[in-house]
């Protein structure tokens, strides 16, 4: 009876392995043999010249350029706002919440971890209405709000990888900094954040790829399929993931929809690469940690 | 007897130190604060958000019209903005993409620990882990191309966008949570057991099915948690490929429409404040029940490594 | 450990009655003991007998660990003056870099060898930065560390060995200037040279300082110690001189105790 259980168990999950292996080669390849052979200026730029277009001289009609610029600073404005909210949240709990206080704030950084994006989007959305009609009617949906909304989305990774590489530093090298006399902040910057600094930066790293992917936040806080380059923060704005979203519905011809997937594959590749980055830092901190257990 | 220091302190290199020392005191004070600040602005964020889904609400249940919003149909041109088929259409789609992607992540799982070879194991998760970097959008827009087209040869009956296109795509995006999750567990479990199941006698494939899988159930239930609430959560994908035709399905060809894309298609199309309330519901409903399942999670893990993925 | 020492050498610390406890279990019972300088002081007891959080009272880092309780009188000699370590007139990191730790396992800064020693100057003391390389080299001589690294000061210091780096630290902790020194196992991460070595560099400062050292090895109690303490289950059981510690009868019973 046992046996042929085993073996039921062993076909399965060849099988299951097969299915999903083949799947997913499907895909990838599917999206990058598509995609590669849109990759040229045109992609970019459209009919636009290109040094023109940097400049921000000339419009671009038919390029992805404006929404890769877009991207670009919808990241860093998000990131700007998160990163040192979230290290130094992630600061205060590891090391100074104590109690009670502890624990509901952790509870609070793990609801808001499960929030689905699309409810940072509404918070947006209904942060605008409510600004509408009491003290600001000309507010609108913008760079900034989603922005601020991306941050709210992305925080949870900063806090959770900072308290977590903070609370597994070996609490010898706290005591070692503060027994010479430092104080508790100085340990802080010189001794203790140096040695979490990989673990926050693939933190760091993890939010930006988080930020850049994301659809459905910048859906319902400003993203437009054509607004140019962004000229302040306070106005709509393209962005790449929105450009994808838009084609697959929208696209007119075989032209635009291999646009689509030219645009997929540059957008897979940038997150492909963060996450590249995210995973080889995190893997280098936990090998040194590993080591210091052996010598326990 | 004094004691002689070698290079005694002059009195006013004493008082230098002195204030030196009381500086850091003020700095220290001023730095908890900050750190402090910052933290009741990132877990107030969790507060502000409720609190502004619930003020929209609010007029709702003042306005008598919570039977109207908790009703079956939704046409808003006729005045009815009824969500229950989107609440329908969520926990369907999402327990059709778990009913495919669960047993799937087992089989990839009990692969790598167990089942098949062991040189295959490595870049199998390692592709796996990778799945989790492809952005929701992109799986959205290779269905749209490639999927939609093949449901609707398949099924002439069906546009192509429908709950099936939709779970087929939406499970594919949550196998890595799954697989990631549960192996997170299995790699604890296979530390302790590996070696004593051996000595035993039993295969690896004996030790995974008849040791291991008893010793993981904590895992095995976290990850079908953790799964369907990123189910739930999902908007891209719904809204791309399941047709957000606002009914409840009878067959798998049908096309649906979840709490998640329904809030998406409201503020699109910029209609009746009748529809804004049915959104601020839905997010309400979608905000408990992520909550919900969120601290349900705290309970069974405390804290497995492959626990935060994002959403 | 008072009546059996030479008349001459005065206590620089003095310990009485002292009880420590953490969320509300306690780890040491009404403690007394004195302490000299010119003198290397071990502890030696089995693990959980409370040494390191006896070590920890007397620079107070077990301030540092959540629901502390200490209890009693904890008086050092600081600059010939008698100072309670709890006074208010003390501030925290003067009374920790003049009662200076070292630990078992060797904790450097992620900075060269040079900057580890000058970063705690700058911060701790605020010395201006002409005068921190003196400081630096006198440091790393009275360490017996100075031949070894004076050409490569701006190397980083992780590529040093295990004892050269327990050495750098004992070289940091010396950079501040303290009067004692408390040692928590300080050999017990390196090999049997390096160990070697760094007892060299304690022998050497035991003149100059007052040596408090936990150890969990009798031979090494028995080569360095001038007087030692015996810890079960937070309490002293036994004082010893060195004379003690040499004579073989005691041997037995003194196993007993510690393992």
């Amino acid at each position: 009876m046992n046996k042929w259980l085993t073996l039921l168990a062993k076909v399965f999950a060849w099988l299951a392995v097969a299915a999903v292996l083949a799947v997913v080669l499907l895909f990838l390849g599917f999206l990058v043999v598509r995609g590669l052979s849109t990759f040229n200026l045109g992609l970019f730029f459209g009919k636009t010249p290109v040094w023109a277009a940097i400049a921000g001289r000339l419009p671009v009609w038919h390029g992805i350029w404006p929404a890769c610029v877009g991207t670009v600073f919808l990241v860093l404005l998000a990131s700007g706002l998160a990163i040192p909210l979230g290290v130094a949240s992630g600061i205060y709990l590891a090391h100074y919440a104590q109690g009670a206080w502890k624990r509901w704030f952790g509870l609070a950084v793990e609801v808001l971890a499960g929030i689905p994006s699309i409810l940072m989007g509404l918070f947006g959305f209904a942060l605008i209405l409510f600004l509408k009609k009491t003290i600001m009617p000309q507010a609108n949906t913008c760079l900034l709000l989603s922005a601020c909304c991306l941050a709210l989305l992305v925080l949870p990774y900063l806090i959770f990888m900072t308290q977590t590489t903070l609370e597994s530093l070996p609490e010898e090298l706290r005591l070692a900094g503060l027994s010479l006399g430092f104080t508790p902040w100085q340990n802080m910057l010189h001794v203790l954040l140096p040695a979490a600094s990989r673990g926050i930066l693939s933190g760091v790293i993890l939010a930006v790829g988080r930020a850049a992917e994301d659809t459905a936040v910048i859906l319902l806080t400003g993203v437009v399929a054509n607004a140019g380059l962004p000229s302040g923060i306070l106005d709509k704005y393209e962005a790449l993931p929105f450009h994808i979203f838009y084609l697959a519905s929208q696209a007119r011809n075989e032209a635009e929809l291999a646009k689509g997937f030219g645009t997929a594959l540059i957008l897979l590749l940038i997150t492909a690469a963060l996450f590249l980055g995210a995973y080889y830092l995190k893997s280098t901190v936990t090998k040194s940690w590993d080591q210091k257990d052996l010598l326990i | 007897m004094s004691i002689q220091r070698e290079i005694p302190l002059a009195p006013t290199a004493e008082a230098a130190l002195e204030t030196h020392w009381r500086r850091l005191n003020r700095r220290q004070g001023r730095v908890q604060k900050l750190l402090l600040l910052a933290t009741l602005i990132s877990c107030g964020s969790v507060v502000a958000i409720l609190g502004f889904l619930t003020y929209f609400t609010v007029p709702i249940l003042t306005e008598g019209h919570l039977a109207a919003i908790f009703s079956w149909a939704w046409r808003p041109f006729h005045g009815k903005f009824g969500i229950l088929p989107m609440v329908v259409g969520s926990l369907c789609l999402a327990a059709s993409a778990m009913a495919v992607a669960y047993p799937l992540g087992l089989g990839v799982c009990g692969f790598a620990h167990g089942l098949g070879p062991r040189w295959l194991r490595s870049p199998l998760l390692g592709l796996i882990n990778f799945m989790t970097s492809i952005p929701t959008v992109v799986y959205g827009f290779v269905s749209v191309i490639f999927l939609v087209p093949l449901v609707r040869t398949t099924f002439p009956a069906s546009t192509g966008y429908s709950w099936l296109t939709a779970t087929l795509t939406l499970s594919l995006m949550i196998l890595p949570t799954i697989v990631l999750l549960i192996q997170a567990q299995l790699q604890q479990v296979d530390a302790k057991v590996r070696l004593a199941s051996a000595a035993l006698g039993f295969s690896p494939a004996q030790t995974l099915l008849w040791v291991m899988r008893p010793l993981a159930a904590r895992g095995l239930w976290a990850a079908a948690v953790l799964g369907f609430s990123r189910a739930l959560g999902d908007t891209l994908i719904a809204l791309m490929v399941a047709g957000n035709a606002p009914q409840v399905p009878h067959s798998m060809l049908d096309s649906i429409r979840t709490l998640t894309a329904h809030i998406a298609l409201v503020v699109a199309t910029d209609s009746t404040s009748r529809a804004y309330q049915s959104i601020f519901v839905s997010g309400l409903i979608l905000f408990a029940v992520t909550a919900a399942v969120n601290l349900t999670l705290r309970r069974l893990q405390s804290r497995a490594p492959g626990g935060r993925r994002h959403e | 450990m008072g009546s059996k020492g030479p008349v001459d050498l005065e206590p620089t610390v003095v310990v009485e009655e002292l009880h420590v406890g953490f969320a509300g279990r306690e780890v040491l019972h009404g403690l007394s003991a004195e302490f000299h300088r010119g003198r290397l002081a071990m502890i030696l007891g089995r693990s959980g007998s409370g040494k390191t959080t006896f070590l920890r009272a007397l620079n107070r880092l077990n301030e540092c660990f959540p629901q502390s309780e200490t209890r009693g009188s904890l008086r050092v000699k600081l600059q010939g003056h008698w100072r309670d370590i709890y006074e208010n007139g003390l501030p925290l990191p003067e009374l920790r870099h003049r009662v200076g730790m070292v630990f078992q396992t060797p904790h450097l800064l992620p900075l060269s060898i040079a900057e580890n020693l000058a970063l705690p100057l700058k911060l701790i003391l605020g010395l201006p930065r002409r005068e921190i390389p003196a400081r630096t080299a006198r440091a790393l001589e009275e360490a017996h560390l100075w031949e070894e690294v004076k050409d490569r000061l701006k190397a980083p210091a992780h590529i040093l060995s295990g004892g050269q780096q327990q050495r750098l630290c004992l070289a940091r902790l010396l950079a501040l200037e303290p009067e004692i020194l408390l040692l928590d196992e300080p050999t017990a991460s390196l090999d049997f040279r390096a160990a070697l070595k760094v007892e060299e560099l304690l022998l050497s400062l035991k003149e100059r300082y007052t040596v408090i050292a936990v150890s969990h090895s009798l031979s090494q109690a028995r080569r360095l110690a001038d007087a030692a303490l015996i810890f079960r289950d937070g309490s002293v059981v036994q004082r010893l001189s060195r004379a003690d510690l040499q004579a073989r009868d005691i041997l037995p019973t003194l196993l007993e105790e510690i393992f």
